[in-house]
């Protein structure tokens, strides 16, 4: 362990489960000694921590696709950080590592096998990308295109288009030669979204009732692939434009992970899937991990060349982390949320 | 010719239920038949749920039926005069007709005649032609190759003792799958169980409103494939049954037809075709016309060797058609669902 290693550790615990929308109240922070590394273990310094809308999924008792949080533990999260101390062959002192399921705390100890070592030909770029563009997000655009089949020249449409993973599905798009159209949140993102090359974008929220008059007017032509990052109304504007044989790929539906069933508005408009024959696919990305290094090498170069640009919002320090967390299932957000806990080496 | 012909045309156009009113009865003389025509008795015509898409506001104008002409259908018939050299008077042919005593095929455009279909050594009622030789009988056939089915994985059929639904139970055990149907009555459950070799039904209407416990009493293992014919209250918990990767096949969702969407059951748990990755694919039968003389040979075959039965609900009477429209799309029927024009064997 360095000498500038503290004697004891902050970590967020997850202190009881959200009914509905998440509050500060879901969270406590407990300073702990700082753990001791055991053989075959790293300590690794979080730099980066990563705010995913998944986390929403396990702080419920309801079995999901992500691993649920254990009440009293601390909270897991994907994790940018530095090998403070090692007790492995593979680390040594001073490695900049990832790792998927790290503690919300300014240390974490884990088996080797939990982190790898990031891509040397990534070195030059934001070192939050790793959270985001050549993360999770990033690889979740890249395979949710895939599964959309685009052709060139037809209309994609992409909700929390400034989000995570929405930059990046509508730039992608933009490389394969269809027409891009987004939503955002405020007249800042739609702004954005169009500094990125998207051909037309809308603010969902000042659409009020009329999304789809809204989507109607950015997409004239109709949505042969809608991106859906959000669920509900968006999704109902999406499937009354779509095409004849459109792709609505599931990506998320955040609008919906705060609300009980009974407070969700559902869905009104599926006889269209029938009557458009619409191929609706939902998909997570770690079910195509074996496609990894195949990614990487797409998304280090496009990030290179400047073809793909990729904005991250930073919350300063481990102790606003539930209030970031907070704020990016409620779309406050402006771009990938991260939170920096410690400094960059 | 100067005899009378009946037909029965659109008179209004519904918005909600379709009663018996919005259609109308005239008489009007049997027409001639230029060179290439081919002038049909009718003797059954089938009464199917696309029709009320096809009669209301909700498509665009050109696909719906014109107000004041009359109702097409698909009907088998008689050929009673013909100037076309394919067709002979007394062929016995299927085609989309009017709803009428008589029609004319002009330049014989879409008849055909049937084959040669046999159950037990006797050929096949002719409604059977309707319905498991017709268009819910290939409807099925594809949407079971769209599924994708595995042996030993469990298929639910809503709407299973109708015109598709009777079908797909029937191809799922051929395909070694374990096939669960939900039905509106105890006797069409019963029927399922008893007379088709379904594993195990419910009646979703006595089950209501649990209806997610009826259908995991008798899918205890979740669902793989879910056919969908009436959307709504029993895709929902379909959506919550179902397996990790199920995929459904949105054949239609009757359910919805009659409702303005205000009034339309909304579907409130769609984020399980993300974290599920679930599929879930439109269909239309029109797509792929071209593989109906594969669909015909392989049913015939089916039906040749006992392994499909089929059951029929026949309302006798053109002018008996619209009550029997009606009751169909309230889900009295029990099978598929003709009206006999008249019958001439």
């Amino acid at each position: 362990m360095t000498t500038t290693t503290p004697e004891t550790n902050r970590q967020i615990i997850f202190k009881s489960r959200p009914e509905g929308w998440v509050t500060p109240d879901c969270f406590e922070m407990r300073e702990v000694p700082m753990p001791q590394v055991g053989e075959g273990e790293v300590l690794v310094r979080t730099v980066y921590m990563s705010m995913d809308p998944s986390m929403r999924g396990r702080m419920d008792a309801a079995k999901s696709y992500a691993p649920g949080w254990v009440l009293g533990e601390p909270c897991k999260t994907r994790i940018l950080g530095e090998v403070a101390a090692s007790r492995s062959d593979a680390f040594a002192e001073g490695d900049l590592v990832f790792g998927k399921v790290l503690d919300w705390a300014d240390y974490s100890v884990v088996p080797a096998k939990a982190v790898h070592k990031i891509n040397p030909e990534s070195v030059g770029l934001p070192l939050s990308y790793h959270l985001g563009a050549l993360g999770m997000p990033g690889m979740t655009a890249w395979i949710g295109l895939q599964i959309a089949e685009p052709v060139a020249g037809e209309t994609l449409f992409v909700s929390a288009a400034s989000g995570a993973v929405g930059q990046i599905v509508g730039q992608i798009a933009k490389l394969k030669g269809l027409r891009v159209v987004g939503s955002a949140g405020t007249d800042e993102k739609v702004a954005y979204l169009r500094e990125l090359g998207f051909d037309a974008a809308f603010n969902y929220r000042a659409a009020g009732d009329d999304i789809l008059g809204a989507l109607e007017k950015a997409a004239p032509e109709g949505l042969d692939i809608y991106f859906d990052n959000v669920g509900g109304r968006v999704l109902e504007a999406a499937l009354d434009h779509a095409k004849v044989r459109a792709r609505v790929v599931i990506c998320g539906m955040i609008s919906q992970y705060n609300l009980s069933r009974e407070d969700t508005p559902g869905i009104r408009n599926l006889p269209h899937i029938n009557r458009k024959r619409i191929r609706m696919e939902g998909f997570i990305m770690s079910d195509h991990v074996d496609r990894r290094a195949e990614f990487e090498a797409d998304m280090i170069a496009w990030l290179k060349s400047g073809q793909i640009k990729y904005r991250v919002d930073v919350a300063e320090g481990l102790e606003n982390a539930p209030a970031a967390m907070i704020a990016m299932l409620k779309g406050e957000n402006f771009g990938k949320q991260v939170v920096r806990v410690g400094a960059e080496p | 010719m100067t005899a009378t012909n009946r037909q029965i045309v659109l008179k209004s156009r519904p918005d909600g239920w379709v009663t018996p009113d919005h259609f109308e009865m005239r008489e009007v003389s049997v027409p001639d038949i230029g060179d290439g025509d081919v002038l049909v008795r009718a003797l059954y015509m089938s009464l199917d749920p696309y029709m009320r898409g096809r009669i209301g506001t909700d498509r665009p104008p050109a696909d719906r039926m014109p107000l004041g002409g009359p109702m097409e259908a698909r009907v088998v018939g008689r050929v009673a005069a013909s100037r076309n050299a394919d067709f002979r008077e007394g062929d016995l042919v299927f085609g989309s007709l009017d709803w009428a005593d008589y029609s004319v095929a002009a330049g014989g455009g879409g008849l055909r005649l049937l084959p040669d279909a046999r159950q037990d050594g006797k050929p096949v009622p002719l409604a059977w032609h309707l319905g498991a030789l017709g268009l819910p009988g290939m409807t099925a056939w594809i949407g079971m190759q769209i599924a994708q089915p595995v042996a030993g994985e469990t298929l639910f059929v809503s709407a299973a003792s109708g015109a598709v639904g009777q079908i797909v139970g029937q191809i799922a055990k051929i395909r070694g799958m374990r096939a669960v149907g939900s039905a509106g009555t105890d006797a069409k459950v019963a029927f399922l169980t008893d007379d088709l070799g379904f594993d195990a039904a419910f009646n979703y209407k006595t089950a209501s409103p649990d209806i997610l416990s009826a259908l995991q009493s008798c899918a205890p293992g979740g669902l793989d494939v879910y056919f969908d014919n009436v959307g709504g209250l029993l895709l929902e918990a379909a959506l919550d049954a179902a397996n990790l990767r199920a995929r459904i096949i949105a054949c239609g969702m009757v359910s919805q037809y009659n409702l303005p969407r205000e009034q339309t059951t909304g579907v409130r748990n769609l984020p399980h075709i993300n974290r599920k990755r679930i599929r879930m694919q439109g269909m239309g039968v029109g797509d792929h016309g071209h593989r109906q003389a594969e669909f015909l040979d392989e049913m015939a075959g089916w039906l040749a060797s006992g392994q499909i039965r089929y059951r029929v609900d026949i309302a006798d009477g053109l002018e008996n058609a619209p009550t029997a429209f009606v009751a169909m799309l309230k889900g009295e029927n029990f099978g598929k669902q003709v009206v006999r024009i008249a019958d001439d064997n």
